[in-house]
């Protein structure tokens, strides 16, 4: 075994964590190398030290009342305020709050559906009021036949076909006050 | 006697328009109406000044004076009608909001129609107009107000 190797290895060797093989070696090499023996021994002193010391650096009784000390300074961690709170404090209260909201939100669902629907019954109930008149407009864009007198004399004039006074019976007339139309 | 009077307001009427403007006409058919007067029951009389007004709406939409024919239009509706009148009335209003809209005076078709609206006491009559408007209002690509006359005719129709 080389020093470089040994040496590697003493810290491991000292707290028992080789094996038995490289133990053996170990032990070899350090019977016949002075120095690394001597590392060795350094190290086993060290290892001595403070194992002997290991009582004086527990911590002593002071130093937990000073702790606890500067623990009741630090501000105590706020509660969960408001909402929360009144959720955290009562369960029975938190599961009635969930059920409205999901009561909520069902309703609100319920009446957007709603509002779909009756839009869109909306736009039918126009649509066909639309392409009904639509119809009517193309028809009245048709020119009006009218049966005009053969002897011509007569007074039927597409000027007065309107004209409720007029006694043309052979005009088409609109005007809901004239006395055939009544 | 009615043929009688017919023919003389007919002259009136063939006078009037070679001589006068149209917005003189009601003045004129008023005259000859007078003549009448005494003679004729009150809701005769009162279909005969209709029938006025409604030739005189008829001239002044033809001679593109929208604003005055509207305006000679709502006297009609302002006249003193019995219920039972409101179905020819309606037709009326319907009509003359129509022929608005082949001027390309949708508007003022709407205008009359809100005008006049009052005067219709039935649901069915009220459903029509608010239909009519709404038409109106989509002809003009108002397609919101259009909706809005729509779900108030819905509405009262339910």
């Amino acid at each position: 075994m080389e020093c470089e190797q040994c040496k590697d290895e003493l810290s491991a060797y000292l707290d028992g964590e080789l094996s038995e093989a490289k133990v053996g070696q170990i032990r070899s090499h350090v019977a016949v190398c002075t120095t690394c023996a001597q590392e060795l021994h350094g190290l086993e002193l060290a290892a001595q030290f403070v194992n002997d010391r290991l009582r004086d650096l527990e911590p002593q009784p002071q130093i937990w009342q000073k702790i606890r000390a500067e623990i009741s300074i630090l501000p105590a961690p706020s509660p969960p305020s408001g909402f929360l709170r009144i959720l955290a404090a009562n369960p029975w209260r938190t599961a009635a709050v969930t059920l409205a909201a999901i009561a909520a939100l069902g309703a609100g669902l319920w009446s957007y559906m709603r509002q779909v629907e009756s839009r869109h019954a909306l736009e039918l109930y126009m649509t066909e009021y639309v392409r009904m008149r639509d119809d009517q407009e193309q028809s009245h864009r048709q020119p009006v036949v009218r049966n005009i007198s053969a002897n011509g004399n007569s007074l039927s004039h597409s000027e007065y076909a309107d004209n409720p006074f007029v006694q043309v019976s052979d005009t088409i007339s609109t005007n809901p006050f004239r006395p055939e139309a009544r | 006697m009615k043929y009688a009077r017919n023919a003389r307001s007919l002259a009136a009427l063939a006078v009037a328009i070679a001589l006068s403007p149209a917005a003189d006409l009601l003045a004129r058919f008023s005259a000859a109406d007078c003549q009448t007067e005494r003679r004729t029951p009150t809701l005769e009389k009162t279909k005969s000044k209709a029938e006025t007004s409604h030739e005189i709406v008829m001239l002044l939409i033809r001679k593109k004076e929208f604003t005055q024919a509207a305006e000679e239009a709502n006297k009609i509706f302002q006249m003193n009608w019995p219920s039972d009148q409101e179905p020819t009335l309606l037709k009326e209003l319907l009509f003359f909001a129509d022929q608005f809209l082949h001027q390309d005076q949708a508007a003022i078709g709407v205008q009359l129609l809100e005008a006049n609206s009052r005067s219709f006491k039935l649901a069915a009559s009220q459903v029509a107009i608010w239909k009519e408007k709404g038409y109106l209002f989509k002809r003009m690509g108002q397609e919101s107000k259009a909706l809005e006359c729509f779900r108030q005719a819905q509405r009262l129709e339910k």
